[in-house]
């Protein structure tokens, strides 16, 4: 893991107990895009990609992280069974599925942009989760 | 591998999760981790799942996380845990207990806010949208799930439970299979184990293929000279063929017989005989996998509409094609996806999300995509692996895999015997965690 990517684990670990905050102000019931999509990964890497007895983690790796990993993926030579995973989703779902894990850090399924996160974790600054 | 090898390594499979509990091992995963119920989502219905196996477990779990505390669900199970049948071959090499493989459904309540109801179906009224219980109680719905898995077919022969009892399939984990170990442990050198393949559709496609190969590697170590003699109702074997003509020919080489195109036409278990299209064959331990077909539940309340023996549903919502307002998922549904727990989980999720969009006026995902994954033992410590990625095709109407997307892995290693295991308690958490 390079250091970048465990700064990132770190900043983005960080507000679980934004949870129900960003529900409350959630109150559309569109589901968010790329949730069912990226519900195919939590078998192997846990509810939004935090595996902590599986494989790889992807909570906390930024959408671009997990683009590039995905299209690394599709063309590499004699595939594992991830490599074909890989290769079952179009560019755009793809995307999809990037940008919905790297927003979902928080316990429930409320997504939360990094704008909502930094302005709640400062209103709820030092209550305990 | 000699014999303290062995041992050696089936000590250390009994390090993996045990008893439903993947919440003793080092790093499993905090309730933040594994998400929670979110309080108002907007959306309101009540949903009734029938059956707690793998489908229903999941979906009752994604209802409740997706759709919020507005959206309540109630789960009837008979029994007081599931017991899983991915891993349940190795029960007969002694490697995992049947109490290793068994989850509770108290996560489901406690966590999720889940009301389970212990109990049996008697009847389900698609008009009134209710589902009467064998002890006379009632639960109205606004959309139900019926996730039933699996019954069997008799063979001719064994009509008589005395005769049933003589010849386990253990083809769904539990008494049966720890039945089934007791009669290997009972072989003696140089004797006989014949199993049974039914024509698909059945549960699990590699698993019939595994089960052969995890016997005759216990029996190559413990009961020297003993045979394997598999019978395939099917042309040729249905799943992971590199991995298995390999195992058959080349692992266990002199000890598995594979013989395709074998159809049972009845087995008699006072000589324990099996008669077939190709003639009669005696064997020390019969293992008949009979036929398939959905669990009784289906086939009871008028939703088995394909071949009369399972549910016919559409893939978007998993909605029967026969009942509006009932949807049936994991193996009891007709689909062009395996029947098997890892693709039923997903099925489970692609079937919540259309219920709470639907619960919500909208439509479902036009695009819905399922995978399927898994991974099987060759020996006590090697195993090979199979996958697939099925995306809708709204020409058919069905679930088609993606080109380029399936595969099976190039060959048996250790590492994907470790890797099975860590894949086994995600998928268990993801379930039921």
């Amino acid at each position: 893991m390079n250091p970048e990517k465990i700064r990132l684990r770190r900043l983005i670990g960080l507000p679980f107990a934004l949870a129900s905050f960003c529900v409350a102000a959630q109150t559309t019931a569109v589901p968010p895009a790329g949730q069912l999509l990226a519900s195919n990964c939590f078998q192997c890497h846990g509810y939004n990609g935090k595996s902590t007895i599986g494989f790889e983690r992807l909570s906390g790796e930024s959408a671009s992280e997990i683009y590039n990993e995905l299209r690394e993926m599709r063309t590499k030579g004699s595939p594992g069974m991830m490599e074909m995973h890989a290769r079952g989703y179009s560019d755009a779902q793809v995307r999809l599925i990037a940008d919905y894990l790297s927003k979902a850090k928080t316990s429930t399924n409320g997504i939360a942009s990094t704008k909502t996160s930094t302005a709640a974790k400062s209103s709820r600054n030092g209550k305990k989760d | 591998m000699n014999r303290r090898d062995f041992f050696r390594l089936a000590g250390m499979a009994g390090l993996g999760a045990t008893a439903g509990s993947w919440a003793k091992l080092a790093g499993a995963a905090t309730a933040a981790q594994l998400g929670t119920v979110p309080g108002n989502t907007g959306i309101t219905g009540r949903v009734v799942v029938i059956g707690g196996g793998m489908a229903g477990a999941t979906v009752a779990k994604y209802l409740r996380l997706w759709g919020g505390t507005g959206v309540s669900v109630t789960l009837v199970e008979r029994d007081s845990a599931y017991t899983s049948n991915i891993l349940s071959n190795l029960v007969l090499n002694g490697q995992r207990t049947i109490t290793s493989l068994q989850y509770a459904y108290n996560n489901l309540v406690s966590r999720y806010g889940i009301r389970l109801v212990s109990g049996e179906v008697a009847a389900i009224d698609p008009v009134a949208h209710s589902v009467s219980l064998a002890d006379g109680s009632k639960l109205i719905y606004d959309r139900l799930v019926v996730a039933p898995g699996v019954d069997f077919d008799i063979y001719p022969g064994l009509e008589n439970p005395a005769a049933q009892a003589k010849v386990p399939h253990a083809w769904k984990a539990g008494a049966q299979t720890t039945q089934l170990r007791n009669m290997l442990l009972g072989m003696k050198s140089g004797q006989s184990f014949v199993m049974s393949i039914p024509a698909k559709p059945y549960r699990c496609p590699p698993g019939p293929y595994e089960r052969a190969c995890v016997v005759a590697d216990w029996l190559k170590k413990n009961r020297p000279g003993s045979k394997v003699i598999v019978l395939d109702a099917n042309p040729g074997i249905t799943a992971e063929p590199l991995a298995f003509s390999n195992a058959f020919e080349v692992v266990h080489k002199g000890v598995i017989e594979y013989h395709p195109e074998v159809s049972i036409e009845s087995i008699d278990a006072t000589t324990m005989t099996l008669s077939t299209n190709f003639g009669n064959l005696q064997a020390n331990v019969i293992n008949a996998i009979p036929p398939h077909k959905a669990g009784k539940v289906v086939r009871d309340n008028g939703l088995a509409n394909v071949a009369g023996r399972w549910a016919g549903v559409d893939v978007l919502t998993y909605q029967s094609t026969v009942a509006p307002g009932i949807h049936v998922i994991g193996d009891a549904s007709a689909t062009t996806q395996p029947k098997a727990g890892h693709i039923a989980n997903q099925e489970a999720k692609i079937c919540a999300d259309a219920i709470i969009r639907l619960l919500s006026g909208r439509g479902p995902d036009p695009s819905p995509i399922t995978n399927s994954a898994c991974y099987s033992p060759i020996t006590a410590d090697t195993a090979s692996w199979l996958t697939a990625i099925f995306a809708y095709d709204p020409v058919s109407g069905t679930m088609q895999p993606v080109p380029g997307a399936a595969g099976e892995a190039a060959g048996r290693s250790q590492g994907n015997y470790k890797e099975m295991i860590k894949w086994f308690n995600t998928l268990m958490e993801d379930s039921f965690a």
